[in-house]
């Protein structure tokens, strides 16, 4: 029988990487929440920041505390629905930096509503943004990393309401399971080019697009009674995640979806 | 700010003689943590704590078998001893006895699941009421992608890792309350002396094709994973299974 050979002599090791230094990472709805944490915690690293989303004013300030962190930030008003506002956060970033490294998918919309009440049009804003404007960039930065032969790192912020259910989150738990099966098969198509597709599946996240649903006393409660953790988590929770799957720390991770819920889907 | 430091952390490490114990004990290491390293076999403990030591790390040899439940008390109080508590604990002792299911054995059986599912409970319980009494602990078990998809010849081996899987929710549901961190990673078969599942070309052509990444993980690829589960950076994270499968559970 062959024998695989792992040598117990001292050999020097390699240390797992975390840091970004020099790598190249667009960051989609970057201007609040857990964008804005992975934004910071990936710039911390050591990555060049691109700064996406509608609200220019916000990536600014966003862009100025990165730059107070001393590494860069680009900033890019683009609607990530539009293929026009797609092309040109892929050319700028381009242009900017000379590569894209990293993808954060982070950009998403959720309407609470009674299954009874949702309208299509709810409907489709939610699928327009969460799925379909997530593929088309994600297609977008895949070719440009193929263009490029160094890999890359695609991110999906999706949700515990992936794979959990939630009265009131009908078209926003289908578009997040969504996102977690595209994650696999884009994982899947594009291994071969050294491609990681990840996904974060985070909880309740004290962010301004919790805060209906954390600012309900009723809501909270019953929220806080199914955490095991006993606490509302913070964004920059969700962002050591991002930078453990944006780094060489993770490279034999792909087509993941890494909860990050305090306990929430254990039980 | 380092999200992922474990200066002066104490971790206990099972399954550190060899293979992937061995390798996380190394990263344990280098990430500034002080190891308490276990295994059955003395030499090769002895040869892993001199590499540690030249880091500049301590490391203890605590020559154990998890089996029994007076050597890992005995291991925890020396563990005390030594470090005053324990931050980190990983279940990684692990073995496999492949063979055909309608050839198992009781005994065979019986040790698989002796090792692999009630070694790391009882390990557990045995750290986690060290770890309770300072409301703070990260216990980080070793699953497998088999806990996830079938191979002949594993359905024990399987069935422990399935185990290991819902043990490691069961207990950070239930630990969560005392500040314990629970949680697994899950490798694909990973070159290590000790694997079988590798042992031919055609298994490892198999199995290649199975890997979307292109490439068989190596002891090393784990450590990652380990260290961002033990620090800080996963302070949020509770009850979760990382896939370190290059993708292999989701064909």
């Amino acid at each position: 029988m062959t024998q695989l050979q792992l040598s117990s002599e001292p050999v020097p090791f390699p240390v797992p990487n975390f840091r970004l230094d020099g790598k190249v990472a667009i960051i989609t709805g970057a201007s609040r929440g857990i964008g804005e944490a992975i934004a910071q915690a990936m710039a911390h690293s050591g990555a060049c920041t691109v700064l996406a989303s509608r609200d220019q004013a916000r990536l600014e300030a966003v862009a100025a505390k990165i730059g107070s962190i001393s590494a860069s930030a680009h900033v890019v008003k683009a609607d990530i629905c539009k293929a026009d506002d797609v092309a040109r956060l892929v050319a700028e970033t381009v242009e900017r930096f000379g590569r894209i490294d990293v993808l954060v998918n982070n950009a998403g919309v959720c309407y609470m509503e009674p299954a009874l009440e949702v309208t299509p049009e709810a409907w489709d804003k939610t699928f327009d943004l969460n799925v379909r404007a997530l593929f088309f960039l994600s297609q977008a930065v895949a070719r440009q990393m193929v263009a490029q032969e160094r890999g890359g790192k695609i991110i999906n912020v999706a949700s515990q309401l992936a794979v959990v259910g939630m009265a009131r989150h009908s078209s926003y738990c289908a578009s997040k399971a969504a996102v977690h099966l595209l994650t696999q098969v884009l994982a899947l198509e594009w291994g071969k080019y050294h491609i990681h597709v990840n996904a974060i599946g985070p909880t309740f996240i004290r962010t301004e697009m919790a805060a209906p649903n954390l600012d309900n006393p009723t809501v909270r409660a019953d929220i806080l009674s199914k955490m095991p953790i006993g606490h509302v988590g913070d964004p920059v929770d969700v962002a050591g995640a991002a930078v453990f799957l944006a780094s060489a720390a993770s490279e034999m991770v792909t087509g993941e979806l890494l909860l990050v819920d305090g306990g929430w889907t254990a039980q | 700010m380092n999200l992922f430091d474990l200066s002066d952390r104490s971790v206990i490490v099972t399954g550190a003689g060899r293979g992937i114990g061995r390798a996380l004990a190394l990263g344990l290491a280098q990430a500034g943590a002080n190891l308490v390293i276990c295994a059955r076999s003395r030499s090769e403990l002895e040869s892993l704590a001199n590499q540690v030591e030249q880091m500049g790390r301590k490391a203890l040899v605590a020559v154990t078998d998890i089996r029994q439940r007076d050597q890992v008390d005995g291991m925890v109080q020396a563990a005390l001893a030594q470090y005053g508590c324990i931050d980190i604990l990983v279940n990684n002792v692990g073995i496999a006895l492949p063979q055909p299911a309608e050839q198992i054995t009781e005994e065979a059986w019986d040790e698989v699941v002796d090792t692999n599912l009630k070694g790391t409970f009882f390990v557990s319980q045995a750290v986690a009421r060290a770890m309770i009494s300072r409301r703070r602990g990260v216990i980080i078990n070793l699953a497998s992608e088999l806990a996830f998809v079938a191979l002949p010849g594993y359905a024990c081996y399987s069935a422990t890792k399935a185990g290991i899987v819902m043990l490691t929710r069961a207990l950070a549901a239930e630990w969560a309350r005392y500040g314990i961190r629970v949680n697994a990673v899950a490798p694909a078969a990973v070159q290590t002396e000790a694997n079988s599942v590798l042992a031919t070309e055609d298994d490892r052509a198999q199995a290649l094709a199975r890997l979307p990444i292109g490439r068989f993980g190596s002891v090393q690829d784990m450590v990652g994973a380990v260290i961002y589960l033990a620090s800080d950076a996963a302070s949020y994270v509770l009850g979760e299974t990382i896939m370190v499968d290059g993708g292999r559970v989701i064909i």
